[in-house]
């Protein structure tokens, strides 16, 4: 094509969209936008349904990696020295925070009638310092009931909702319906027998945690008859500043005979769901983008039909097919690229701040829509592109009819 | 000029048509000659395969010197927007152009820059300069003729087919618009082939052939 063809091209493009009729010309976008809106909606929709079941895991379970107790030569049950080992983590760029814990588990008893009636569970019971968890984990932000306070004392628990009961069905691994204020009683393996008042229930609907107790740190160190060692350490690190592989390879580095994880190496059930709903995301959005493609064919097609006698006064006067073609072409791509803006704003400045009014309640928290650059990038190409095949394709058929058939119809 | 040499179209079906059945014909440079016959004679048949715009079944056509039927599809498009002009009895004008934009587009699509200046002036010959800017929907039927003859003419085409120019016109349009061809034909030497069946049309033109059945009607030349 000549510099003059693209000219004419152009010319007759933009004429037949100045000149055509406003209302059929904002349908065509209008349907446009509401194909690329499916398109963003469902695959942000899942990509936030997947982003949000891991979020819950490392805001209330494992933070972004978690270092545990060395294996090799010798398998430790601590960390040793664990305000040193943080003090270290603390020091690579872009970590956040960082917290330690001590696992232990204990058989509760509960009274809730008060009258000699016991109800035994066993469950796992975490010795935190909740000032340094809160910076990072967010378990105080799912209170249903009291507080977890930052001074949690010896004598003070913390109770999952699903420990406590009272919050759904009762199972019996709850104990029945424990209440703020109320008083349990907890069995160590090491045969000690602590009582602690309940200070405050937590539910977090994603994974187990709800089953867990936390306790204060120094109650647990006096348990297990140990000092500032840890059972673990949870870091959370700036992934904005780099990759998660980065920090876990440099504390692996520093730190060669700890164990270190990801998170996403504690995923297993939750894992599969993640990878089941990314596949399902990719699936759903290239059926959109078909559907898409199918509706802007069908929209240029029913506009190139609608322009055969056009079509053929041009050929007749000598324009050549491919400069009709090619004006076609410019016409999709001038409504696409409409469609998407205007999808980009139905997305963005409407179904992003409704959902943020009026948010839809999930197991993992408020339902979001989640995108990358990436991800929108590859959105507006693929509809672009398909807009420009589906743009090109009846203007072929149309264009390669006989001239006097065209004219005539 | 133009030599024509036992031209046949046949339209195939279960029963086939033959719409022209050998039509041999010459035309001279500068000549202004009339197409006429009954409905269903030959006449639009014949002009669509001079005109380019279908393909004959055989035979040959020959315009100044060039065998139109031996060019390929790419050739012949060119070859329609550089030297044919083509009036359509039913206009035929691009509804989203304006008369000025209609009348100088062909000419933009083959690279010449003063098209616009031409264009204005040959709306000025078919005496529309004061409606340049009005869309087809904006003007009557005689002046959106005039405004097609005046396409016809924006790349000085080395002939002009017009079919039933005039068959939608009132009788003073349809003057007019003859008229306009006499001049063009008189005064810049416009070669002009044209279809017509008012036998009134006679008396502007050089010649007139006749068709009959699909061949030339040797009984009325």
């Amino acid at each position: 094509m000549t510099s003059t063809d693209i000219k004419t091209a152009v010319f007759v493009a933009y004429k037949t969209i100045t000149r055509g009729n406003k209302s059929t010309a904002f349908f065509i976008v209008f349907i446009l936008s509401l194909s690329f809106f499916n398109l963003m909606f469902v695959s942000g929709f899942l990509n936030g349904f997947s982003d949000g079941i891991m979020r819950s895991m490392i805001d209330n379970s494992t933070a972004h990696i978690i270092v545990m107790p060395q294996e090799e030569p010798i398998r430790k049950d601590f960390i040793l020295d664990q305000e040193q080992v943080r003090a270290q983590i603390k020091t690579i760029p872009g970590v956040i925070a960082s917290t330690q814990h001590y696992q232990v588990s204990g058989s509760f008893a509960f009274d809730k009638e008060k009258d000699g009636t016991f109800k035994y569970v066993s469950a796992p019971i975490v010795g935190v310092n909740q000032t340094e968890e809160k910076e990072v984990l967010t378990v105080y932000k799912n209170m249903v009931a009291g507080e977890f306070p930052d001074d949690l004392k010896d004598d003070e628990i913390v109770l999952g909702a699903n420990l406590a009961g009272g919050f759904g069905t009762e199972q019996t691994s709850d104990l029945g319906g424990a209440t703020v204020g109320e008083k349990v009683q907890v069995s160590y393996s090491n045969g000690m027998i602590r009582t602690y008042t309940v200070k405050g229930i937590f539910k977090i609907t994603m994974g187990s945690v709800s089953n867990t107790a936390f306790i204060s740190s120094q109650e647990a160190e006096s348990l297990l008859s140990t000092y500032n060692n840890a059972s673990e350490i949870l870091v959370r690190v700036d992934l904005s500043q780099s990759t998660l592989d980065a920090y876990y390879s440099r504390i692996s580095e520093i730190f060669p005979n700890l164990r270190i994880e990801k998170y996403t190496s504690r995923l297993s059930t939750v894992g599969i769901l993640v990878a089941a709903f990314n596949i399902i995301a990719i699936i759903v959005s290239v059926i959109s983008i078909i559907v898409a493609a199918i509706t802007i064919f069908v929209m240029i097609y029913v506009n190139a039909v609608n322009k055969r006698r056009q079509i053929g006064i041009l050929k007749a006067i000598g324009i050549k097919e491919s400069i009709i073609e090619v004006s076609y072409v410019l016409q999709s791509f001038f409504y696409v690229v409409l469609g998407t803006t205007l999808g980009l704003f139905i997305v963005f400045f409407l179904v992003v701040p409704l959902l943020a009014i009026r948010p839809i309640p999930m197991p993992f928290g408020n339902a979001v829509l989640v995108y990358t650059a990436t991800g929108i990038f590859i959105n507006i190409v693929s509809i672009v592109l398909s807009g420009i095949v589906a743009g090109f394709i009846p203007a072929k058929m149309v264009a390669s009819e006989n001239i006097l058939d065209s004219i005539w119809g | 000029m133009i030599t024509v040499k036992n031209l046949i179209k046949t339209y195939p079906g279960d029963v086939p048509t033959y719409a022209l059945k050998g039509v041999s014909l010459e035309i001279a440079k500068g000549e202004f000659v009339a197409l006429m016959g009954r409905s269903g004679s030959g006449k639009s048949t014949l002009l669509h395969q001079l005109g380019l715009l279908d393909i004959p079944t055989s035979g040959s056509v020959t315009v100044n010197g060039t065998d139109v039927l031996a060019l390929s599809d790419t050739e012949r498009t060119k070859f329609r927007l550089q030297h044919l002009g083509y009036v359509f009895q039913e206009y035929a004008l691009i509804a989203e152009f304006t008369a000025l934009e209609n009348v100088y587009f062909p000419a933009m699509a083959f690279g010449d820059t003063s098209a616009k200046e031409r264009a204005t002036e040959l709306l000025r010959i078919v005496g529309l300069q004061e409606r340049l800017d009005h869309y087809p929907s904006e003007m009557s039927g005689g002046e959106q003729q005039r405004v097609a003859i005046a396409r016809s003419l924006i790349n000085n085409p080395k002939v002009l087919y017009a079919d039933e120019p005039t068959a939608n016109l009132d009788t003073v349009s349809s003057e007019v618009v003859f008229k306009l061809f006499q001049k063009l034909n008189k005064e810049l030497g416009q070669t002009i082939l044209v279809v017509t069946h008012e036998p009134e049309d006679k008396k502007y033109v050089d010649r007139v052939v006749w068709l009959k059945d699909g061949l030339i009607d040797t009984n009325y030349q």
